[in-house]
């Protein structure tokens, strides 16, 4: 009766130990199962949730480089060496407003001697400009320098002229007249818009170019002479003008600005009215 | 792509420099303002264009402008340092020469930077003797061109 008692304790252990290695692997793929499900179904809804309510991403916003840039336009030197009635400096400078936004300032003197057979003219004066410019270019990374813009500017000048000697000659008389014309203080308005790039060739260095037209808004025009040059805008005698300019620059990064990550619109689908 | 750029900035670089004339080395309206004078005739009270024969006129004083010529139409430069010019004017060989004195007023006027200055004139009287000449009419008193008839003599019929 023993002996019974011991064989069938055995045989109902050896039973349940396979029965329980039989149930084990089973057990352990359900749970594999219900987490991999449990994963997906938690990262879905975070995801969704944050789209949906349009919360901010942690690393939504960054800073990108601001700065003062100044430079020297060089067409002027090419200009002063053809047209020698016509010697300018000009100083450019920008600076950053924001992301695309530069806020423009332009400004210089200008020497205007000339002499002739017929007359002799003296004039000088200096001129500012301001304005934005606008950055059309699309940065391949966020600290990217380099801009292809458009802008506007109002321009100012102050410049006086006058006309020590003119002789005016009769070959029929046989006379000829002379006289001069004293020195006029005289403002000049005009509206410039423009187009141009700026490239980093070095560090905090650039290079660029723009073209533009300018717009003279009063006339400077009077009976008894046109100014040859007005500083700053062109010829005296024109209404709108044509220039270019080559610049060089440099900009000092002494502020920097915080862009934020442009809002991702959900597109909602459009549900049929029935 | 690349060469539309560069084609394009090439052009803009030129348009710039051409853009930039030398204005001062450039004269191209030089101020051609002589008073035009126009012959006419009243002919009972049908005014008519006419053509005298021989006309030879000059400023007193200096060379002959015009010397024995069929003409109906007459340019005579006025003295830029005067405010008076005074001609000589016969219109046939045959006939007694008349003078006409022409005063004005003067201007100067800035022509173009590489032109210089001119002078405007404005006209004032003007007087003829009337051996040949019946009457005269401004016609207008501002001489800025010699495209505009300024005076018109209206000759006797003979």
């Amino acid at each position: 009766m023993t002996r019974i008692l011991l064989y069938f304790s055995l045989i109902s252990s050896i039973l349940f130990s396979l029965a329980v290695s039989a149930q084990l692997p089973a057990a352990a793929k359900r749970d594999t199962i219900h987490k991999a499900i449990l994963a997906d179904t938690t990262h879905k809804a975070v995801v969704d949730t944050a789209k949906k309510m349009g919360i901010p991403l942690k690393d939504s916003s960054w800073y990108i480089p601001g700065g003062l840039r100044i430079g020297v336009d060089l067409s002027r030197i090419v200009s002063a060496i053809y047209y020698p009635y016509r010697k300018e400096v000009t100083i450019v400078a920008d600076a950053r407003i924001n992301s695309n936004l530069y806020a423009a300032f332009e400004g210089g003197y200008a020497n205007t001697p000339h002499s002739d057979s017929t007359y002799t003219y003296k004039g000088n004066g200096m001129f500012v400009t301001l304005g934005v410019d606008y950055n059309f270019l699309k940065r391949q990374y966020p600290t990217e320098k380099n801009i292809f813009y458009g802008g506007i500017r109002y321009g100012f000048s102050h410049f006086n002229y006058s006309v020590p000697t003119y002789s005016i000659n009769s070959p029929y008389w046989g006379d000829h007249l002379s006289g001069s014309v004293p020195k006029t203080n005289v403002n000049a308005h005009w509206v410039e818009l423009l187009v141009g790039l700026k490239a980093e060739v070095l560090k905090n260095f650039f290079m660029g170019w723009n073209i533009r037209e300018r717009i003279l808004i009063n006339s400077v025009k009077t009976d008894e002479i046109t100014p040859l040059v007005i500083p700053g805008f062109g010829s005296g005698s024109k209404r709108a003008v044509f220039d270019v300019q080559y610049t060089i620059s440099y900009v000092i990064p002494f502020y920097r600005l915080k862009e934020h990550a442009p809002k991702v619109e959900v597109k909602q689908k459009k549900i049929p009215k029935r | 792509m690349k060469s539309i750029y560069q084609i394009l900035l090439t052009c803009f670089i030129f348009a710039g420099f051409i853009a930039c004339e030398n204005e001062t080395k450039v004269c191209d309206q030089t101020l051609s303002n002589s008073l035009h004078i126009h012959f006419s005739r009243d002919s009972q009270g049908i005014v008519r264009d006419t053509i005298m024969p021989k006309v030879t006129a000059f400023a007193l004083g200096r060379d002959s402008i015009y010397k024995r010529q069929p003409l109906g139409n007459l340019f005579f430069q006025l003295s830029p340092v005067a405010d008076s010019s005074q001609y000589y004017l016969k219109v046939d060989s045959a006939l007694v020469a008349d003078t006409i004195t022409v005063r004005y007023t003067r201007t100067k006027h800035f022509i173009s930077p590489g032109c210089g200055f001119g002078t405007y004139f404005t006209l004032d009287t003007v007087i003829a003797t009337r051996h040949t000449i019946n009457d005269l009419q401004i016609n207008n008193k501002s001489v800025i061109s010699s495209n505009d008839t300024h005076l018109t003599l209206f000759f006797f019929n003979q």
